[in-house]
């Protein structure tokens, strides 16, 4: 390492920070605390909008998606129609895989507890400046995350007629009583459309979802979380996620794709996922995934559910 | 008051220090520190309870700060711009110059953002090619990209001051910084 770069780094720190502390903090903390309280005060108000649209039943908010949970344990009826679908351009056979153009032009918003033969899950993220940071954050919580669209800042949505797959085979394998609790998820996905389906190989991430009746308070907030080997890293630091120049993976049109992912967490107590494992409750997991762009810096990311067809599948305890 | 205010008045009060030396070592300019630490800690305090322990406030500030130059830089891919590598331009004599120290200092801020960010990251912080990357949510090569070319520009106009390629991206330690994980959205 050089020395010479690391010391010169190390004293202009050093002189910066004697600076510094000639200063009246107070100079630095009532600027910045107006600026937070004022930033506070909008969330507080966009939030009790989204609420009211909520009550209109208009579209899924933070809130339902955090209780998304419940639909999947109790389906309500099928809510979405075909009606229109003929109206929908044909799909495309060339040979090119789905792209966010072709899956806007089927997209219809996904209401709560609504089902769908022939529609596939996605959620589309928009993002608040259109060469904001392309990625989607799992939680709104992280500070430093909240320059970027979070996961339930997302549209849930249909893609009527969208790229259609099966997981044909999986299995769950978990341990919780080491000092590393890791919860490792082996499947194959069948790709049942007539076009390839291109995903960013780093997006790919599994959803748990918990009963919300059946586990305690410390599984919850894992309940609303994404895992991935990306999203979940080995420090228990929910982390993003998914790199804006990642390498698709393909599914050719009725390919298979097999592989698997792993959740770990850094220690065996005090944190989510160890709660979880001990948990005498079933889970469920589902794998979502985002479509790649060659350019992927815009203003929505196209998330869209792999195996969506497949009833739900609840993973006992001590599987 | 409330959590994150106070959480923010005493990370300001007995870190502040710190984190503006980190936010001048990132800009080099006393002005762009203040407004850079100022941002940072807006980022880091506007959503979530606040009432997180100093360390973790610590790391997300100084997070917040590094992704702050990096998204600055992105945005501004977006409009119209001029060339940032002055480093490959107006290039300081170190042999004239009165404190090399200083001509090092003025090199390293006049790389772009990107690769300005990772070079404090790896030589200031000392992390690693693959910390940086997970710091930043950058690809493990995109930031060896990043610090190559940032060790080329820079041995290229200030010729040799220590700096090794090979040890730019494959030196430095696995990040060991924890913050602490908090799920329940209400």
């Amino acid at each position: 390492m050089s020395t010479e770069l690391h010391d010169a780094l190390t004293r202009a720190s050093q002189v910066a920070k004697a600076e510094f502390e000639t200063r009246n903090a107070v100079e630095v903390i009532h600027p910045a605390a107006r600026r937070v309280a004022r930033q506070r005060a909008g969330l507080r108000l966009g939030a009790g909008l989204a609420t009211v649209a909520v009550v209109g039943g208009v579209l899924w908010t933070a809130e339902t998606i955090a209780d998304a949970r419940v639909d999947t344990i109790t389906p309500a009826a099928p809510s979405v129609s075909s009606a229109g679908v003929d109206k929908l351009p044909d799909v495309v056979t060339d040979g090119s895989a789905w792209s966010t153009l072709d899956l806007a032009v089927r997209a219809l918003p996904r209401q709560q507890g609504s089902v769908s033969v022939d529609g596939t899950a996605g959620m589309i993220c928009h993002h608040a400046v259109p060469q904001d940071d392309p990625r989607v954050a799992a939680m709104s919580d992280d500070p430093a995350l909240s320059h970027r669209a979070v996961l339930e800042d997302c549209r849930a949505t249909w893609f009527v007629h969208g790229p259609v797959t099966t997981i044909t085979d999986w299995h769950v394998t978990s341990a919780h009583a080491n000092t590393s609790p890791n919860l490792t998820y082996t499947f194959s996905i069948r790709n049942d459309s007539e076009q390839p389906i291109a995903f960013d190989s780093d997006s790919l991430f599994m959803w748990i979802e918990t009963d919300p009746e059946g586990t305690s308070d410390a599984v919850s907030p894992y309940a609303h979380s994404v895992v991935s080997g990306s999203m979940w890293d080995a420090m228990g630091n929910v982390n993003a996620l998914l790199s804006s120049d990642a390498q698709p993976d393909t599914i050719p049109a009725g390919g298979t794709y097999s592989r698997s992912i792993t959740a770990t967490s850094g220690s065996a107590s005090g944190n989510a996922l160890a709660a979880l494992l001990s948990e005498d409750s079933p889970y469920r997991l589902t794998l979502w995934a985002r479509v790649h762009e060659d350019h992927a810096a815009g203003d929505a990311t196209y998330l869209i559910q792999l195996g969506a067809n497949n009833d739900a599948q609840w993973v006992p305890t001590g599987r | 008051m409330s959590d994150w205010a106070q959480t923010l008045e005493a990370l300001v009060r007995e870190r502040g220090g710190a984190l503006y030396g980190y936010a001048y070592v990132l800009t080099g300019d006393a002005h762009a520190a203040d407004d850079l630490f100022q941002d940072a800690l807006v980022r880091a305090f506007r959503r979530g309870r606040g009432d997180m322990p100093l360390d973790a406030a610590h790391a997300y500030v100084k997070r917040a700060m590094q992704t702050a130059l990096i998204d600055g830089h992105r945005r501004a891919q977006a409009r119209p711009q001029r060339d940032t590598r002055q480093a490959d331009r107006a290039t300081p004599d170190p042999a004239t110059a009165s404190d090399r120290r200083e001509a090092l200092l003025a090199a390293v801020h006049s790389l772009p953002p990107r690769e300005r960010t990772c070079v404090v990251m790896r030589y200031f912080d000392g992390l690693n090619a693959a910390s940086i990357a997970r710091e930043l949510g950058l690809a493990p090569g995109t930031v060896r990209r990043y610090l190559a070319d940032a060790v080329a520009t820079l041995s290229r106009n200030y010729g040799d001051f220590g700096l090794d390629p090979e040890d730019a991206y494959d030196g430095g330690n696995d990040m060991e910084v924890i913050v602490e994980v908090r799920g329940d959205r209400r």
